[in-house]
C-alpha cells in the first residue's frame, strides 16, 4: 500500500437524486496532505464523501483510495481509513470502555493504548454513557476512535460544525500532529472555511453538484482577490474578468480569479486579498453575476 | 465479528434482564400457588378444583414461561443502529453485511441454547413443584417453541433490514401474522363444519362440547401421525430452511443502500 501518489482519486463521479445531481465530480487528495472540501449546505459534499465511503452507490465514476478501486478492495481499504461524521454514530447506552472493546474486535490494528491515551488527553470519562456527553466530547470521542487504529486516511464530514472555537482549535492541532506522518492524509468537508484556511494544503470547492475550484490553497488564495471599484469604474469592467460582483450604492466589490492579469489590465484599482469565505460567497453568486 | 456481537449484547442487556426478572417473578407466583394449595386458602378447595389449579399453573409454567423467556432474549438492534447512525458508520468499518447480520444470528442462537437449557430446568422444577411425571418429550416441545420463536423473530428482522423503519416493519409483520391467522382460522372453520356434519350433527344444532374436543384431538393427532409417518426431520428442514432464507434476505436487504 506504499506505492500510491494520491490518497484519494475521484474521476467522473456522478449521482442523480430527485432534484439534485452530483455532476462529473473529479479531484484528488495527494498523499500526506490535508484537503478542505468546501461548499454551502446541499452542494454535494456529503454525497461525494458518502459515495467514497460506500455509504451510497454512485451512478458512475471511478473512486480510488490508496490507488485501489473502492468497490473491488472495500474491506482492505476500510481497515486503513477512518470516517468522522457531524454526529456521534455510536449508541448512547455505550461508554468509551465498551467502544474500545467493540472496535478492538473489529479493527485488526486497533490500539487500546492509543485510544485511552486520547481519552486522557481529551479528558473524556471512560465509564460515562455517551448520552451524557456534550457535543464537543462526542466529537473528541469520534476523533479518538478514528485515530486509534493507525488509519492512513481520515475522511471527515462536517466534523467541526457546531463546536466552539476552543474545541475546534484543539481538534485542528490533533490533525496537524496526525499529518506529521507523511503517509497520513485528510479529506475534511466543512463550511467553516476559517478552519480550513488554518490547516488545509489544498481546497476543493463544490457548488450545486459541480466542482468549481480544486487546487493548492495558497495558489487559489493568491490568484483570487476582491477588486474594489466605484460604480462608474465598475461599468467599464468586462464581465468575463470577474466571477461575480457585489454592488452597493457606494460602489462594487468584484471577485477576480486572475489577480495578476487584473492588476495589469486595471492598474490603479484596489485589489484586496480574498478569503476562502469570500471565494465561496462570490462563486455561489456567479450565475447572477451581480448581487448586493 | 466479535465486536459486533458484543455491541448487540450490550444494547440488549436491559431487555434480557427484564425478561429474566419477569421469569423469576412468575416462578415465585407458581411456587406461591403450590404453597397455597398445600397450606393456604387453595387447600380448602375440593380435590378436583385443586387438581385443576395445579394443572393450569404447571401448564403455564411449562409452556408460557419458555415462550416469555425466548421472546425476551431474541433481539436485533437494527432499528437503534439506524436511529443513532451506527448503520451508516458500519459501512465504513472493515466488516461485511454478512458479518453484521451473522452477529445477530450467532448471539440469538447462543440465547436459544441458553434459554432452552433454562426452560428445561424450568420444566424439571415444574415437575418437582407440581408432582408431575417427567416426560422427555416435553423437552422436545420446549425446544420446538424456541425454534418457532427464533424463526418468527428473524422473519420480523428481515422486514426491519428491508424497510429500515421499526414501525413500518412491525406493522407489515403484524399484517402478515394476522393474514396467516385468519387464513388458518377460516381453514379450521371449514374443517370444523365438515367434522360436525360427519358426526351426524347439523350446523344449527347445539353441538356438545365433547364433539369439539374430539375434533381438536383428531386434528392434533392427525398432524402428529402425519409427521410420524413422513418424518420429523421435515420440521427441522423447514425451520432451518426458513432461518437460512431469512438470513440471506437480511444480508441482501442490508446491502441495499439508502439514497
Amino acid at each position: 500500500m506504499s506505492d500510491y501518489e494520491n490518497a484519494i482519486e475521484i474521476k467522473g463521479l456522478t449521482k442523480h437524486f430527485d432534484g439534485f445531481t452530483l455532476d462529473n465530480v473529479s479531484f484528488s487528495v495527494p498523499r500526506g496532505s490535508i484537503m478542505g472540501f468546501i461548499g454551502q449546505n446541499g452542494a454535494g459534499k456529503s454525497t461525494t464523501i458518502n459515495s467514497l465511503l460506500g455509504i451510497i452507490r454512485p451512478d458512475s465514476g471511478e473512486l480510488k483510495i490508496f490507488g485501489k478501486d473502492t468497490r473491488a478492495n472495500e474491506l482492505e481499504i476500510k481497515r486503513d481509513i477512518s470516517a468522522v461524521f457531524d454526529e456521534l454514530p455510536f449508541h448512547e447506552q455505550l461508554n468509551a470502555k465498551m467502544l474500545d472493546k467493540m472496535l478492538r474486535n473489529i479493527f485488526p490494528t486497533w490500539s487500546s493504548e492509543t485510544f485511552y491515551g486520547y481519552l486522557e488527553r481529551f479528558q473524556l470519562p471512560v465509564k460515562k454513557k455517551f448520552k451524557d456527553f456534550s457535543k464537543g466530547m462526542k466529537m473528541k470521542l469520534q476523533i479518538a476512535a478514528a485515530l486509534s487504529h493507525g488509519a492512513k486516511l481520515l475522511i471527515m464530514d462536517e466534523a467541526t460544525t457546531g463546536l466552539d472555537p476552543v474545541v475546534r482549535n484543539e481538534i485542528l492541532d490533533i490533525f496537524l500532529e496526525y499529518l506529521q506522518d507523511e503517509n497520513n492524509s485528510i479529506l475534511m468537508s466543512s463550511h467553516i472555511t476559517s478552519d480550513l484556511e488554518k490547516i488545509a494544503d489544498s481546497v476543493t470547492f463544490i457548488d450545486k453538484g459541480k466542482i468549481l475550484l480544486s487546487g493548492y490553497k495558497d495558489d487559489i488564495l493568491s490568484s483570487h482577490g476582491i477588486m474594489k471599484l466605484s460604480k462608474s469604474d465598475y461599468e467599464a469592467v468586462a464581465k468575463e474578468d470577474f466571477v461575480s460582483a457585489r454592488v452597493t450604492d457606494y460602489g462594487a466589490e468584484l471577485m477576480i480569479s486572475d489577480r495578476a492579469a487584473c492588476e495589469r489590465k486595471y492598474s490603479g484599482a484596489v485589489i484586496d486579498p480574498a478569503t476562502l469565505d469570500d471565494i465561496m460567497v462570490y462563486y455561489v453568486n456567479r450565475e447572477k453575476k451581480e448581487w448586493s | 465479528m466479535k465486536g459486533l456481537i458484543l455491541k448487540e449484547l450490550w444494547l440488549s442487556k436491559k431487555l434480557r434482564i427484564i425478561g429474566f426478572v419477569l421469569y423469576l417473578l412468575f416462578l415465585i407466583f407458581a411456587v406461591l400457588v403450590k404453597l397455597s394449595l398445600l397450606y393456604g386458602n387453595m387447600g380448602h378447595l375440593n380435590a378436583g378444583a385443586q387438581k385443576n389449579a395445579a394443572d393450569l399453573t404447571a401448564t403455564v409454567m411449562i409452556f408460557a414461561f419458555p415462550l416469555m423467556l425466548y421472546s425476551s432474549q431474541f433481539t436485533c438492534q437494527i432499528a437503534s443502529d439506524g436511529k443513532c447512525r451506527f448503520r451508516t458508520y458500519s459501512y465504513t468499518l472493515p466488516v461485511t453485511e454478512r458479518q453484521i447480520v451473522s452477529s445477530v444470528y450467532i448471539l440469538n442462537l447462543i440465547s436459544l441454547g441458553a434459554m432452552t437449557v433454562l426452560s428445561w430446568l424450568n420444566y424439571s422444577l415444574a415437575c418437582l413443584i407440581f408432582d408431575r411425571k417427567f416426560d422427555a418429550m416435553y423437552l422436545i416441545y420446549i425446544f420446538a417453541i424456541g425454534c418457532v420463536t427464533f424463526t418468527l423473530a428473524h422473519g420480523r428482522y428481515v422486514l426491519h433490514y428491508r424497510f429500515r423503519n421499526e414501525k413500518k416493519a412491525n406493522g407489515i409483520f403484524s399484517a402478515i401474522c394476522t393474514a396467516i391467522y385468519f387464513g388458518a382460522a377460516f381453514g379450521m372453520f371449514s374443517r370444523t363444519n365438515s367434522y360436525i356434519e360427519d358426526q351426524g350433527y347439523s350446523l344449527s344444532d347445539d353441538i356438545p362440547e365433547s364433539v369439539m374436543d374430539g375434533f381438536w384431538k383428531d386434528e392434533l393427532l392427525g398432524v402428529v401421525k402425519w409427521l410420524d409417518k413422513n418424518g420429523w426431520w421435515l420440521v427441522i428442514v423447514l425451520i432451518v430452511g426458513l432461518c437460512t432464507l431469512f438470513w440471506q434476505l437480511s444480508i441482501k436487504a442490508l446491502r441495499r443502500r439508502d439514497n
